[in-house]
């Protein structure tokens, strides 16, 4: 009953929050000189003034910004996000088109880096002087501090070019015939370099963070309970550490879904990932605003819901947490 | 006689210091036998608490066993491998911790806590161990066991707490069990339910009990015989009703002598100025204070700390506030010293309405009122000399001329016994009680009328509490200081204070002068009060009835 209460007020803020990005983001988009008209004006190789004010009456542009913003945001709450300039099809259907791509590009980067990071993170915990410890701080290190696309470019020549273990690009092998099966693992297959690349930056941040953590949380008093009600270690650790450790992971993991989301337009640049990345750097060079900002607000729908995971999770780990509001 | 259940022969312990290894133990023997309660008593640092690590096998990583032998039922503990170690502990050995609040585990419940050491050393099913659980809590009272073993530990109070610590410690029966200061976290009425149910848990299981503690009081309640440490070495041991009587070593006789006696013989302190009761320093009058604490249905509810209380302190005068945790003490205190805000009420300060200050004649108005905390470890701001931390209430009024306040700072060093060459120390150089001295000189830095001292001395040793007992005393007669001293601690209040504000759930429910509060107290919780405070003439009445 608490639950399904804070559930729905969480749920509340969410739709606040998201409508309170579509004005900002379509008012930053109309501040922005240039508009799709012109990227029309200069395909067609020029155009003259009447010509452009005529499309421009056309789409609505020579409406006031605040009219337009109010028939977006009508717009948007009926689900429909416009209609593509540039690509001549409805906004909607272009992301969802790759809507799934960065979802699973994104999601297994994130759970990847996660488990990894923290592992890695609960191994350096135990001697944290000791040779595994150091190499995992520089290991992390490193990953964080290498440009996304570098990395990816490196992976691919090392696991694509010198070791042909995985393929160069794309997200399937489009000769695959027959169910899903053979689909899915076809899918992972291609998952592999894009998911590694991107997840490389987050460990390093999660192993730091949850090495700090399992450090403070060994020290404390419960866990001397753990050990004096004759444990073994593992269950020391696993059990009765680990789990006390998590939260500040948990929320740093949520706090960092619109870098991952960010990092992933490169990383879908690099691995010619069929995702919204790649749809949004193209869109950006030809101007279609409506694209943009459907991307811009889904972006921001995968941020908060991503959040609102991270505080469920919170909720999972932390008794403590679940008393308050 | 049988050989002994545990002995710990020449047992030498060393840790792991920048100037090499330290022995923290040395040559301690001690033996413990089927049954009986042995009392370690020292203070910290003398290696007590180390000792019992060391025989559970959990020393500190820096720490480790240099010289000795741990004999436990005849087996060689500090030669037993790893497995051998955990199918002791916990299940034949066990243990209770000083601190409850902190010492169970924040994200399991209760009820799993202790079923998890049946499953582990009984090897019950989770069904049989949860019920067992149950059992358990009933044996330790907690109340509505059903749904409260599906409690958190931040759901209960500390002595709840410490119950389920009891339960976990006893489920697999022990033979011995270890507790290390129980109760000092614990306020005295909640020390004396503790100590009831060990005694009888451990009458009923027949474990042996060792007890740590640095309180000679509960020695005489508790133990058969008493060890006394002191730097890391046995000074004493022996019958616990014989070293009472005839203590030979000089520390034991101090911590004998800091035990509170009760009685009214002991003179009244504080400085025989005229009585001047037409005209207090402090007055106080229907002090109410509010905490809004959770909101339902947009409402906020809210919890009275303070209730309408009314009191007067007397110039030159130590006032006691005393009641258990949650009976609104500290936040009174710091009601008047504008620290917390009161919603009704009127505190008059010498002539000022406290209350009716704000902004700048508020921050002026501090100079008169100054707190002493608790906790001199965490009250003193790490990254500041010590002599910048009493210069900054003379920097921040201003009203000394810059030239002179470093003379003022050298002087105020002088009173409270430090060097003024430890001006330039930061406060982790100093030990317990020279903080406490550092917050005695930063509260007189600013010539206060008032100084509120919120348990000032709780923290700290016996012995050093004497000390900084004996500083405030001295500078109280001197200076002709008023304190307003805040304290749980009945022996500590004895000595210093002239009246007694007794408060119990917000509301002072008693309120005399020292001698009538100890010998003829009115209220029945102030009678209870005074029974919890383990002493020795009652320890000793108790035993001599017995047959």
């Amino acid at each position: 009953m608490a639950f399904l209460k804070v559930l729905a007020q969480r749920i509340g803020y969410a739709v606040v929050l998201l409508i309170a990005v579509l004005v900002l983001n379509f008012t930053m988009i109309n501040l922005a000189p240039g508009d799709v008209v012109d990227t029309i004006a200069a395909d067609m190789g020029g155009a003259n003034a009447e010509l452009m004010a005529q499309i421009r009456a056309e789409y609505g542009l020579d409406q006031p910004v605040i009219v337009q913003l109010g028939r977006y945001i009508g717009r948007v709450l009926q689900f429909d996000l416009g209609y593509s300039y540039f690509y001549n099809r409805p906004v909607t259907e272009l992301i969802f088109e790759r809507l799934p791509a960065t979802l699973l590009l994104v999601f297994s980067a994130q759970i990847f880096a996660l488990v990894l990071g923290i592992l890695l993170g609960v191994f350096a915990a135990q001697k944290p002087n000791g040779l595994f410890s150091h190499i995992v701080t520089l290991f992390a290190l490193f990953g964080y501090a290498a440009p996304v696309f570098w990395t990816g470019i490196l992976l691919l020549i090392a696991f694509s070019l010198k070791i042909p273990l995985f393929p160069v690009a794309g997200m399937r092998d489009v000769t695959i015939e027959g169910g899903f099966f053979p689909q899915a693992l076809s899918i992972a297959h291609h998952l592999v370099l894009p998911m590694l690349t991107l997840g490389s930056i987050f460990i390093a941040l999660y192993s730091r963070l949850c090495r700090a953590s399992m450090l403070e949380v060994l020290g404390s008093d419960y866990v001397r309970t753990a050990k004096a009600k004759g444990l073994r270690p593992r269950d020391v650790v696993m059990k009765h550490a680990l789990k006390n450790a998590l939260p500040p992971v948990v929320t740093l993991a949520g706090l960092q879904f619109s870098a991952v989301i960010s990092g992933a337009v490169l990383v879908e640049t690099v691995f010619s990932w069929p995702g919204l990345g790649q749809l949004a750097l193209t869109s950006i060079l030809a101007r279609d605003t409506p694209t943009i900002l459907g991307i811009l607000f889904f972006s921001a729908l995968v941020v908060i819901v991503g959040n609102l995971l991270t505080d469920f999770v919170l909720r999972m780990i932390d008794p403590r947490v679940r008393g308050r509001g | 006689m049988t050989s002994p259940l545990l002995s710990v022969e020449n047992l030498r312990i060393e840790l792991a210091a920048r100037a090499g290894m330290v022995p923290v133990v040395d040559d301690l023997s001690i033996y413990l036998n089927a049954g009986e309660t042995l009392s370690v008593v020292g203070e910290s640092g003398s290696g007590k608490s180390m000792t019992a690590l060391a025989v559970m096998g959990l020393l500190p990583s820096i720490g480790h066993i240099a010289d000795g032998r741990i004999l436990f039922e005849g087996r060689d503990m500090t030669q037993m491998d790893d497995a051998s170690l955990r199918a002791i502990r916990g299940n034949q050995i066990s243990m209770i911790f000083q601190e409850p609040m902190t010492s169970l585990n924040p994200v399991y419940t209760v009820g799993e806590q202790i079923a998890e050491v049946l499953r582990l050393h009984k090897g019950l099913s989770h069904q049989d161990a949860w019920s067992r659980a149950i059992e358990l809590l009933d044996a330790v009272r907690i109340p509505d066991v059903q749904r409260r073993a599906k409690a958190y530990p931040h759901e209960m109070s500390g002595g709840q707490r410490q119950r389920v610590m009891i339960a976990m410690a006893l489920a697999c029966r022990p033979k011995i069990l270890i507790a290390d200061e129980p109760t000092t976290a614990l306020d005295v009425t909640v020390q004396a339910e503790i100590f009831e149910l060990m005694r009888e848990l451990a009458r009923e299981t027949r474990a042996a009990t060792i007890l740590i503690t640095h309180d000679m009081g509960v020695v005489a309640e508790m133990a058969d015989r008493v060890v006394v440490m002191y730097r890391g070495e046995k000074v004493e041991d022996g019958q616990a009703e014989a070293v009472i009587r005839h203590p030979q070593h000089p520390y034991t006789q101090t911590l004998i002598a800091s035990v509170p006696h009760l009685t009214t013989e002991a003179a009244p302190t504080g400085i025989k100025a005229a009585p001047d009761a037409e005209d207090p320093l402090l007055s106080v009058r229907d002090l109410t204070v509010q905490f809004p604490v959770k909101k339902r249905f947009g409402k906020r509810e809210m919890f009275t700390a303070v209730n309408g209380i009314s009191f007067d302190v007397r110039r030159g005068k130590t006032l006691a506030i005393v009641g258990e945790s949650g009976s609104g003490k500290t936040t009174a205190a710091l009601a008047v010293a504008r620290l917390v805000d009161a919603q009704t009420g009127q505190v008059t300060l010498d002539g000022t309405d406290m209350l009716g200050l704000e902004g700048e004649a508020l921050r002026r108005a501090r100079a008169k009122v100054q707190v002493i905390f608790q906790d001199p470890y965490s009250s003193l701001n790490p990254r500041l000399r010590a002599g910048d931390i009493v210069r900054e209430p003379l920097d921040n009024l201003g009203t000394l001329p810059a030239s002179e306040r470093e003379d003022r700072i050298a002087e105020l060093f002088d009173k409270v016994g430090l060097h003024p060459d430890q001006m330039r120390l930061f406060p982790h150089q100093f030990s317990g009680g020279q903080r406490q001295r550092i917050s005695i000189a930063r509260a007189l830095s600013t010539n206060p009328s008032l100084i509120i001292c919120d348990e000032a001395v709780s923290a700290l040793d016996v012995v050093i509490q004497a000390q900084i007992l004996d500083l405030l005393q001295d500078l109280q007669r001197d200076l002709n200081l008023t304190y307003l001293f805040i304290s749980h601690d009945l022996g500590v209040v004895q000595q210093v204070c002239d009246e007694i504000a007794v408060m119990y759930m917000g509301d002072i429910v008693e309120f005399g002068d020292r001698q009538t509060i100890f010998s003829k107290p009115s209220q029945a919780y102030t009678r209870n009060l005074l029974a919890a405070v383990p002493t020795i003439e009652r320890a000793r009445n108790v035993s001599s009835a017995a047959p």
